[in-house]
């Protein structure tokens, strides 16, 4: 697999990263009072989504919220409509990136507007609280926000993180707000990241609109071999997520798969010691990361945006030549839920050859080609560092998309022909889940037993 | 804004990785430090202190509300800990002491020692959440 041309980026995501940035605007000064100007934007907003499954619920929104009316279901259908230009930039990119490997376009599900059906019980009020401090969030405005407007919302978000069912609201709820509190004072920052902070405010004002246990129940259930081929951890200060990129043989064919497993953790914990937190039963995924081996799957659930669920069994499997079977299987992955697409989402992987290092931290392909390496996403926590991308010549990777650019996210690099030079990421995995004598994890687990117990 | 701008941002990495021996727990929260702090003397014992943002008033009690006779050793001790885990230019900002101080003593500000320490069982808590089998794929925009 190459890149037969440089990836360029298509007029109509830059036109619509013209119309997010005026939205954002909005989002900066605060719903209650815009000017001008951010009407215009909200107008622009209703204008494009006319005619589409959210059209009318996006111009009642606009002309709500014209007329100082502020109800959640109009914060919503902004978060929508929001979301949706970002779904088509998703799709622009991915048909992009697809091109230029002469790969498949992923199909991209068409999406359905369904009534939201609440919880009937208490997570349905948690979620309905989230949704309302999101609304005081957008009409305060990011430039003007305050402990005072932060700190309440704590209440309800320990309710979402003690229900399981809300792990995914939980997670980018805690992160968020974690980010603003440690923002505070607004008027510190020597600049305010309104586009991700309105990103954050929309995914989480989505997730906090969704059914928790939808998407299980499309999958299929699945049993074969896993082949672990990189790792992504990516974390805040109190969740840890590892995206595992693979492939899923049931014998009849090789598809690429994404297995991911997650945990809620402390801020303390920083470095290899987040291998620690994930739960006792993730053992054989961290030692197949490590030791470069397969896992055996039986009755796991697969999603049709290639996600593999960890709710079957798994088991060790044997030993495996990781870079000859990305070279010989890795393909693509199904387009993502249409909810969840954004740019961000971009993450396509990549077996590539004879990449070599050049200025400003850049991989030169041939031919005109080169894509700068993504240093930004390389976590300090990660065993691969620049210094393997330098005396590497093969690599596995992600190619992202962000801040109008393409980049490289390696997961694996290595020498051709040179068999065991592979360096990866999550190679250290299960040394670190050894506790250690007077660990972080350890004290608090400590601390954890004999007060929290002491309490009750 | 411009087409540049970028849904993520590099987390600042903290000068070093806090021991939690001494200092369990340190937060900037609701605008102010707080955090626990063990007794030097018995090991049974923790003192919550606090230390609020501009004003710079202070407390340190037992989380039965007995004063701290050492305070101003607590309170020392709470600022390192910040200073590791927010770095001392972040902590500096988060405080508004100016001048790029990250310590001021302002007035004594007896406080019942409940909040910090219902704030330290709910973070103790975190160490043993359960999540779903569900992924989260909202983390691509924290990048650790």
């Amino acid at each position: 697999m190459s890149l037969s041309r440089p990836l360029s980026v298509p007029d109509a995501v830059k036109i619509t990263n013209e119309v997010i940035a005026s939205l954002d605007h909005c989002f900066k000064i605060g719903f209650s009072r815009l000017g001008a100007d951010q009407f215009t934007a909200l107008q622009t907003l209703s204008s494009i989504t006319s005619g589409t499954p959210i059209g009318s619920k996006v111009s009642d929104a606009v002309e709500a919220i014209q007329r100082n009316e502020f109800v959640e279901k109009h914060f919503a259908a902004i978060a929508a409509a929001r979301a949706a230009l970002q779904g088509a930039q998703y799709d622009a990119l991915r048909a992009e990136v697809a091109s230029a490997l002469g790969r498949e376009v992923p199909a991209s599900k068409s999406l359905t507007v369904e009534p939201i059906k609440p919880d009937a019980g208490p997570l349905g009020v948690w979620t309905e609280s989230t949704r309302n401090w999101l609304m005081e969030l957008a009409l305060a405005g990011f430039a003007q926000l305050e402990s005072q407007t932060l700190a309440p919302f704590q209440a309800t978000l320990q309710q979402l993180q003690g229900e399981k069912r809300a792990t995914r609201l939980g997670a980018i709820l805690t992160g968020f707000l974690q980010e603003l509190l440690h923002s505070m004072p607004v008027s510190s920052m020597p600049e305010i990241p309104v586009y991700r902070w309105a990103d954050l405010w929309t995914r989480s004002m989505l997730c906090a609109l969704r059914d928790p246990g939808e998407p299980a129940k499309s999958g299929e259930t699945v049993s074969g071999t896993f082949t672990p081929v990189g790792v992504d951890l990516r974390h805040h200060g109190f969740f840890a997520q590892a995206d595992v990129y693979g492939l899923f043989d049931d014998t009849n064919s090789v598809k690429t798969v994404k297995l991911s497993v997650a945990t809620y953790k402390v801020d303390v914990i920083v470095g290899s010691e987040i291998w620690r937190c994930f739960p006792k039963h993730t053992d054989p995924l961290m030692r197949a990361l490590s030791q470069r081996a397969r896992l055996e799957i039986e009755d796991c659930t697969l999603l049709p945006t290639g996600e593999l669920l960890w709710d079957g069994v798994v088991k060790p499997g044997r030993s495996m030549k990781l870079l000859a079977e990305a070279k010989e299987h890795l393909g693509t992955l199904p387009s993502i839920a249409p909810m969840d697409r954004h740019p961000m989402q971009i993450a396509e992987i990549v077996y590539l050859e004879n990449g070599k290092f050049a200025d400003k931290n850049t991989l030169d392909f041939g031919n005109g080609v080169s894509l700068p390496i993504a240093t930004k996403r390389m976590s300090a926590a990660s065993e691969l560092k620049l210094d393997d991308v330098k005396k590497s010549n093969v690599l596995v990777g992600l190619i992202r998309f962000d801040g109008g650019a393409w980049s490289i996210q390696p997961l694996v690099v290595g020498q051709l022909g040179k068999a065991d030079s592979e360096k990866y990421t999550g190679s250290g995995a299960l040394a670190a889940r050894d506790p250690k004598k007077g660990d972080t994890l350890q004290e608090l687990q400590a601390k954890a037993s004999k007060l929290l117990r002491a309490k009750k | 804004m411009s087409v540049t701008e970028t849904a993520m941002v590099a987390e600042p990495t903290p000068p070093r990785p806090r021991k939690v021996k001494d200092v369990p727990y340190v937060e900037f929260f609701n605008n102010r430090l707080q955090g626990v702090v063990k007794s030097g003397s018995d090991e049974d014992r923790v003192y919550c202190a606090f230390i609020e943002a501009e004003t710079g008033a202070y407390y340190s009690s037992t989380n039965n509300n007995r004063p701290d006779a050492g305070m101003a050793k607590r309170l020392q001790m709470l600022v390192k800990e910040a200073e590791a885990q927010f770095g001392r230019e972040k902590l500096a900002v988060l405080m508004q002491f100016g001048g790029g101080a990250t310590f001021k003593y302002g007035r004594q500000k007896p406080e019942p020692a409940s909040e910090v320490f219902s704030r330290f069982l709910t973070y103790l808590r975190f160490v043993e959440l359960e999540v779903s089998e569900e992924p989260v794929p909202e983390m691509a925009w924290f990048l650790g």
